[in-house]
């Protein structure tokens, strides 16, 4: 399916007629939930955790052409270098005529969303130089020539049967078994750590960067990132320029809600800070290091009412407690970036008229906004995006109507009443009859909060005595 | 292609549009230096006292294991018992460390490799700096004497510390390396270590061994011994 944030609507009911994807989202989703609450509950101050790290990100944002410079010169004292690229395009073509001047053939890369953002492996292959994804999900849906499915779980819509038959079809290691998920995941590392050693360059991401040390932090559980960024002779990090932090004790405020958030636990298996290529005795490490940070609209957004979205870590959170994203997966979405912070992102970096589906993929329950570690107000960021739509004339005809018939309806609340009562009924009746329709009491929650206030007034406390 | 032409271009482009963005009206210098917020909370219940079995409890939660052993030199006879018990190959990768490489390891029955002859299925022994009890972390630092080779190539990984090498949380450890290399000069890579490599990619389904250490044991021993 080619990528394209149009159409979510007819993506969104391909996937909920896909019974497997709908059975591996909602176990993975149901795990996810429950290391969330595990996470954040096992401290009694997440709140004040959360505010902390939120207050960070904000001052680094407000600050950033300052923290950047800081970051830059940290970067090359310590002998590496630092690209700049305004689009995605720019990105690739750096990275590529850095591989170039080395003699690069092999690559092995760790998980980064701004590769995926830029489409640098595409890029990569085209210039005749092999990429090979580390992050056992992300090698999946690679060799599988598919698009990640989930920020954290990119192969959760492959069962283990079919990943067994992907992994004897694609590695050429004779008669085995892989009937269960251990003897998978040890395929896997082993046909990877042939690829470690033997890749000229390593790729990643970075969490968080911070400006003080001209650091770079890798967070990850199966430690594929730091055989990137240890074992090849030349590292290169791709990064979004919001990835700053002032210093080594901000970046811990950033640590503390992140791994809380995603794994239920206090820190990653794996949290790394690196700084610059090795020096001196150490023969372990890069001979080279390149960081290249990527703009791709975010200095547009910094100077617009979206500029709260710069501060999201892209732990999944707001994803993974969304009843939209719940039911469609991340390849409804159709973009890099899914679930409300990608509903937020896409439209703005690749255009509100291509993107003018997503807003509305939004249930307004404001779940996203509560579990956000970095307290990024994305309902109302939603909310402000559907205004636009609406501005520019180009959210859906039913849409509009819609809610112009809801305005029109509600400025004569009897009107509406009277209205909403029969409809009401009318969805009760219905829902007896045909037992596919959810059930419905019959009563507006107008009339069954007036009914209560009727009956606590007789009793003589409720709502009204209390407010008294 | 000349790459750095395009990428001054772009850092030209970039300031220019942060600064539009942040409203600037000039560059921030001198007094106008950014103050970044207070120190960051801590998270609760705080440790308090002894800080073992606060580590001792995370560390555990995670799937890595914590032995107590009375001295270093018992070390070589404990890692020699669990290869053993794991049937696998009696022979560690180190690095350059002399207080690891000085351990009765002949004596154990263990053979002695450098961190560049680590083969599949192997164990290594590395000295880390310190464990936090905030997290359950060890933290290694790269170079010669532990090289981060050992930390990510190795099958079964043993990390050496004494009693007294648990601080509290992970602003401690800033603390303790910015005393050892001076504000700056820091080693090329931290590593924060939390039991043994895993992956949820398959079915969801936690799986331990993913691309590091399938094992993972902190070892805690007084020196003096």
């Amino acid at each position: 399916m080619p990528m394209s944030p149009r159409d979510f609507d007819s993506r969104a009911a391909d996937a909920m007629a896909d019974e497997q994807l709908q059975a591996n989202l909602k176990k993975l989703m149901i795990l996810l939930k429950a290391l969330h609450r595990q996470g954040t509950g096992s401290v009694t101050n997440f709140d004040e955790l959360r505010q902390c790290a939120s207050a960070v990100k904000k001052h680094t944002i407000e600050n950033l052409d300052y923290y950047l410079e800081q970051f830059e010169s940290r970067v090359i004292e310590k002998g590496g270098k630092v690209h700049y690229a305004q689009t995605c395009e720019d990105l690739n073509v750096i990275v590529i005529e850095i591989c170039k001047r080395r003699g690069v053939k092999t690559i092995v890369k760790g998980k980064s969303m701004v590769s995926e953002e830029t489409g640098l492996n595409k890029a990569l292959e085209a210039a005749a130089i092999e990429v090979t994804e580390t992050d056992m999900g992300e090698y999946i849906v690679q060799i599988a020539h598919e698009r990640p499915s989930h920020l954290v779980g990119p192969a959760i819509h492959k069962n283990r049967k079919e990943i067994a038959d992907l992994f004897l079809k694609h590695h050429d290691l004779g008669p085995r078994s892989l009937k269960e998920i251990p003897e998978i995941v040890a395929e896997g590392r082993r046909v990877l750590r042939e690829k470690f050693l033997r890749a000229d360059a390593g790729i990643t991401g970075a969490n968080v960067l911070i400006a003080e040390t001209g650091g770079v932090v890798l967070v990850t559980n199966e430690g594929n990132a730091d055989l990137c960024s240890t074992i090849p002779k030349m590292h290169i990090v791709v990064a979004g320029i919001e990835k700053l932090v002032p210093g080594l004790e901000d970046a811990g405020a950033v640590l503390r809600v992140l791994a809380r958030s995603l794994t239920g636990r206090a820190m990653s298996c794996y949290t790394s800070f690196l700084t610059g290529p090795r020096e001196g005795p150490q023969y372990c490490g890069p001979e080279e290091l390149h960081v290249v940070l990527l703009d791709n609209h975010r200095t547009e957004i910094i100077g617009s009412e979206f500029r709260d979205i710069l501060r999201c870590i892209r732990c999944s959170s707001c994803m993974n407690h969304c009843p939209v994203f719940g039911q469609t997966g991340g390849h409804a979405y159709g973009s890099v970036y899914s679930g409300p912070m990608g509903s937020v992102l896409t439209p703005i970096m690749e255009g509100i008229e291509n993107a003018a589906d997503l807003p509305d993929a939004c249930s307004s329950d404001g779940r996203c906004a509560e579990v956000c570690p970095m307290m990024i107000p994305l309902p109302d960021l939603l909310r402000r995006l559907r205004g636009k739509e609406r501005e520019l004339g180009i959210s859906k005809r039913y849409m509009r109507w819609g809610i112009s018939a809801y305005m029109t309806l509600a400025r004569f609340p009897r009107l509406y009443r009277t209205i909403t009562d029969a409809g009401a009924g009318a969805l009760s009746v219905l829902g007896h009859v045909n037992k596919s329709i959810p059930y419905c009491r019959g009563r507006t929650f107008f009339s069954l909060f007036a009914r209560q206030r009727r009956r606590s007034k007789g009793a003589g406390h409720g709502y009204r005595s209390l407010k008294q | 292609m000349d790459i750095e032409a395009l990428s001054n271009k772009n850092r030209r482009a970039i300031f220019e549009r942060l600064r539009s963005g942040l409203k600037r009206t000039d560059e921030i210098t001198g007094s106008e230096t950014p103050v970044p917020p207070g120190p960051p909370a801590h998270p609760n219940p705080e440790p308090d006292g002894d800080l073992f079995p606060y580590f001792r409890e995370a560390a555990i939660r995670i799937g890595g294991n914590v032995v107590q052993l009375e001295g270093w030199k018992k070390i070589p006879l404990h890692v020699a018992g669990i290869l053993r018990e794991k049937c696998e190959p009696m022979k560690v990768a180190l690095g350059a460390d002399e207080t690891i490489r000085s351990l009765p390891w002949k004596e154990a029955g263990i053979e002695v490799c450098d961190d560049l002859e680590i083969e599949s299925g192997q164990a290594g022994v590395s000295r880390g700096i310190c464990a936090v009890a905030e997290t359950g972390s060890v933290v290694f630092f790269s170079g010669i004497e532990n090289p981060t080779r050992i930390t990510f190539l190795v099958k079964y990984h043993f990390v050496v510390l004494s009693p007294d090498e648990i601080v509290p949380y992970l602003e401690d450890v800033w603390s303790i390396l910015r005393r050892r290399f001076g504000n700056g000069r820091w080693p090329r890579a931290v590593n924060f270590v939390n039991g043994p490599s895993a992956t949820a990619d398959v079915e969801a389904i936690l799986t331990v061994g993913a691309h590091g250490p399938c094992y993972f044991e902190v070892l805690f021993a007084d020196r003096a011994n």
